[in-house]
């Protein structure tokens, strides 16, 4: 470990003081660390370094070595590695290192790497009791993020078809990830995709490829309700005594008609047949619908019907 | 392949360097602290490392200089490794999330709320509003919350969420999380004396009791998680296109048939889950198999229509 980790600091060194793209010819034979005896072993120890490199967020690139355009060299542009400075208070590092060790993605822990490039912070005297686990991959989340800051295509399989878009913005809500990005090519409307129903998801080489309008609103273009999810009509259920309180929580607008003997009239704003079905469901046999009669029946024929 | 540790050692390294040359004579007790190190020794094996390396010609002059003199650090000629790296995608998504979480559930103090837009003016100056965290955090989850930190037990009302039933119990509270859109109450149920999970919204009634508790060394809990036991009963059914969405929601064994249809193998320690499930998938499920589900479906079923007899 410790001579992978010399190597690269030595590889580093070079490439923030040389000032010009450097072949990976002039790297093995200037760089102490490289003095593997054949093509091949180099090779092998060059590439896993740069690959390590990049996954430091050290922006390794290649440009050609001089005019005539012949060779390509490795720079790291100084101005792209350095952190602009945040101007961050010690409170406000310990307040984001408390931040980051409550807020888990998919049962993994915050790495401490992000608080560390931010002059790391002192551990609170306290811990908390307040946690969150924002499910799915960081990795993942976090490469469609820079997407989204980069103005880079991804492209990705949903719902069986190949898409390409452009991402506007990443939401979470009712407990999962969403990217708000229209297709390219058609830029209305911009449309939400579930991050966990995305597969073979890869984001594009070049930058800037789109503007996002100055008007869009991340948070308002994702609905916070389901599309079907204008109240139409309502309907009375009764509920248990013991359950009504639960029961009338989950539904905005659930208002109390009387209180029976051990049971609670409530009056619900309904959507769909089917999701009402389901719904009052849930509740197994401690809900009844009284009203409309449309409604009793088709639950009532719903039940018999999966029999 | 390179390790998951070397990574992490050498991303270390490369903030510490900017941190100790922007702090001439830092203490390394600071250093250790702000770092994470376990102890001097550990920091001093980095510095050691660190001054093998440096510029080509790696004669004195054009390697790093590290002087650790009594309790303060200082570097040299090491100008280029004198800001830090800037943040991967992952990295600044991380932070920036779990910053506004904690800051839209009302848990977090004055300094989060400004280090997070601070973060923000660097990492993403134009694309402030790009990354948005839903919270909803009821009232209920602060009273629960502050009860926890207190380690006063709360007597709470409570409709199981397996069973429909509602009962009452006497929990000492560990900690709050959010998962999955809930938040959840973890702590020990005197009733049940086990740790239990409560999710908040199903709780109808909390009482703040004259009492108090001792927490122990316990796991913290951040996620629901279904964990199978021996105990526990299986059944296999079939989802029409309507209901595949199930295969994704649940944790199922999956295998896609000929026909094109998914078939789906479901444990559930409380057969009932599973009745109320294939009761609400209607006819969009077919070919259910297993005896103790079926019964309790079945059940289920009259247990239901009986209540529309009338």
């Amino acid at each position: 470990m410790q001579k992978v980790i010399e190597r690269i600091l030595n590889l580093l060194a070079f490439l923030l003081t040389v000032g010009r793209p450097v072949t990976a010819d002039e790297i093995r034979h200037t760089v102490k660390g490289y003095e593997q005896p054949t093509d091949v072993a180099f090779r092998r120890t060059f590439e896993r370094d740069k690959d390590l490199l990049r996954s430091l967020g050290v922006p390794l690139e290649l440009h050609h070595t001089d005019i005539w355009e012949v060779e390509l060299g490795y720079v790291v542009p100084t101005s792209k590695y350095a952190i602009e400075d945040p101007g961050l208070t010690d409170e406000e590092r310990s307040a984001l290192l408390l931040a980051a060790q409550a807020v888990r993605f998919g049962g993994q822990p915050t790495e401490l790497g992000a608080i560390f490039k931010l002059g790391g912070a002192s551990p609170p005297a306290n811990a908390g009791n307040v946690y969150a686990d924002l499910g799915h991959d960081l990795d993942l989340l976090g490469s469609l993020y820079g997407a989204v800051t980069d103005r880079r295509h991804a492209t990705f399989v949903y719902r069986k078809r190949a898409r390409t878009v452009e991402p506007y913005g990443l939401v979470h809500r009712r407990g999962r990830w969403y990217l708000a990005a229209p297709e390219t090519g058609a830029p209305d409307p911009v449309k939400a995709f579930r991050v966990d129903r995305m597969t073979d998801i890869s984001i594009g080489d070049n930058a800037d490829v789109f503007d996002r309008p100055d008007t869009f609103d991340v948070s308002r273009s994702i609905s916070t309700d389901l599309p079907d999810d204008r109240p139409r009509d309502r309907a009375q259920i009764r509920f248990d005594s013991d359950i009504a309180e639960v029961a009338m929580r989950q539904i905005s607008g659930a208002v109390r008609v009387e209180n029976g003997s051990g049971t609670v009239l409530v009056d619900v704003p309904i959507t769909s047949e089917r999701a009402t079905i389901g719904w009052v469901l849930s509740f197994d046999d401690r809900a009844v619908i009284e009203s409309p009669p449309e409604l009793r029946d088709a639950f009532v024929a719903y039940v018999r019907g999966s029999a | 392949m390179t390790s998951d540790r070397t990574t992490q050692r050498l991303s270390r390294i490369l903030a510490v360097l900017p941190w100790i040359i922007e702090h001439e004579g830092a203490s390394t007790s600071d250093v250790v602290e702000r770092f994470g190190y376990s102890d001097t020794t550990e920091l001093v094996k980095d510095l050691h490392l660190v001054f093998t390396t440096g510029l080509p010609g790696y004669g004195p002059g054009d390697l790093i200089e590290v002087d650790v003199f009594e309790d303060e650090v200082y570097i040299d000629t090491a100008d280029y490794f004198s800001r830090p790296l800037r943040l991967t995608p992952p990295e600044a998504l991380g932070l920036l999330a779990a910053g506004m979480t904690m800051v839209e559930s009302d848990q977090a103090p004055r300094a989060l709320k400004t280090a997070v837009d601070k973060l923000i003016a660097v990492v993403a100056p134009d694309d402030g509003d790009a990354v948005v965290v839903d919270v909803p955090t009821p009232t209920d989850v602060s009273v629960l919350r502050d009860a926890a930190a207190e380690r006063t037990p709360v007597r709470i009302g409570y409709v199981g969420i397996a069973s429909n039933e509602r009962s009452v119990r006497v929990v000492e509270g560990h900690s709050v999380f959010f998962n999955l859109g809930n938040w959840y109450l973890a702590g020990f149920c005197r009733s049940a004396e086990a740790s239990r999970v409560f999710r908040i919204d199903r709780i109808d009634a909390i009482e703040v009791l004259d009492d108090s508790y001792e927490i122990e060394d316990v796991e913290t809990q951040t996620m629901i998680r279904y964990q199978p036991t021996e105990s526990d009963v299986r059944v296999s059914f079939t989802l029409g296109q309507a209901a595949e969405w199930v295969a994704e929601y649940y944790p199922v064994d999956a295998v896609q048939l000929k026909n094109g249809s998914t078939r789906v193998t479901m444990s559930v320690s409380d057969p009932l889950v599973a009745a109320r499930l294939l009761l609400q998938l209607g006819d969009t499920v077919s070919n259910v198999r297993g005896k103790v589900v079926e019964d309790s479906l079945a059940d289920l079923r009259s247990r239901i229509l009986t209540r529309y007899a009338s």
